[in-house]
């Protein structure tokens, strides 16, 4: 996938044949790829995979779950594309990049192989089997006790997220947003969609019981009040 | 064989070729209805259930609410980084 991948609890062959099967079906580099196969193809309904099924549909919700936030056409459109079983339907020249959620269901895929104590970090989007602690953009940490922690922005490659309400390169005021999940996926939709939602990121993920990080130019890192409430220490018992 | 007896035996093929298409015209009637109802698409082929959303409108409902993970302030040095990619 072109990033780093960290492990723990897990031999890393077994890691590395889950993410070689997510890559080898959804990889846009790969011409031989069944995502490059269909996005080739010019009929209007293709048969799909079950493992691309499962995706795209974990990519619809995702569209459903972050307010057509999280969008898997690269920014053209998603209502004109359906699924019904293995039929996939669209219209023929629609490119799909479901990418913005094969990672986080890649690491989440991985975690199951994880024991107690472990986790996989693909690019910096985790998931745990129990409590590890994580170091922070811009400093500092936090403990993951349970789900996962994923980080959107803009910092490490520019603006690559599309707005799906534009169509244009996004523009954000925070550099970077790490917010925790039940899972990597949910983590990483929920990063992504508040990035994208700028001055309403945090009490977008508050209005959902999510803890948010929000890193912004100047560096300064801004907590919504579901993070702050997690992370502040307790005061000690006298 | 005298006039009237005829006239009965007429009577009496004509009573039975009449419950013969009659029978024919019902059992005709019969196979064309259940072959229908279970195979032409527009005849129901079960008993009608109560109308429910599809599953796929559940689940995506369901997803809408996302789910927390859980977090805490740290103990150890970090084991990893997260960052975008």
């Amino acid at each position: 996938m072109g990033c780093e991948v960290v492990v723990a609890g897990v031999e890393p062959e077994r890691v590395a044949a889950v993410l070689e099967r997510w890559e080898a079906a959804f990889s846009l580099f790969r011409a031989e790829s069944e995502l490059s196969r269909v996005n080739r193809s010019q009929a209007r309904v293709v048969v799909v995979s079950e493992l691309f099924a499962s995706a795209l549909r974990v990519a619809l919700d995702a569209v459903a779950a972050s307010g057509g936030l999280v969008d898997p056409t690269l920014g053209v459109g998603w209502g004109d594309v359906s699924l019904s079983g293995r039929l996939l339907s669209r219209p023929p020249g629609r490119l799909l990049d479901l990418n913005g959620v094969v990672k986080a269901l890649a690491v989440d895929d991985a975690a199951g192989l994880v024991e107690d104590g472990g986790f996989v970090s693909v690019g910096g989007d985790l998931a745990v089997r129990g409590a590890v602690d994580v170091g922070l953009p811009g400093g500092g940490a936090v403990r993951v006790v349970e789900g996962g922690l994923a980080t959107s922005g803009t910092a490490s490659r520019g603006s690559h997220l599309i707005d799906p309400r534009t169509g244009r390169p996004s523009r954000s005021r925070w550099s970077q947003v790490t917010a925790s999940g039940a899972s990597c996926l949910e983590a990483d939709v929920a990063a992504k969609a508040a990035y994208l939602l700028d001055a309403d990121g945090p009490d977008w993920l508050d209005g959902r019981g999510m803890p948010g990080r929000f890193l912004g130019e100047d560096g300064e890192p801004v907590l919504n009040a579901s993070w702050f409430a997690a992370t502040a220490e307790r005061a000690a018992c006298t | 064989m005298s006039r009237t007896s005829r006239i009965e035996a007429a009577y009496a093929r004509a009573r039975g070729a009449k419950l013969a298409l009659g029978v024919l015209t019902s059992l005709v009637f019969g196979v064309a209805f259940v072959g229908a109802r279970s195979h032409a698409p527009g005849h129901a082929k079960h008993r009608a259930r109560q109308l429910g959303a599809p599953s796929s409108f559940v689940r995506a409902v369901r997803r809408s609410a996302l789910q927390a993970g859980k977090i805490a302030p740290p103990v150890q040095p970090p084991a990893v980084v997260t960052s975008t990619s």
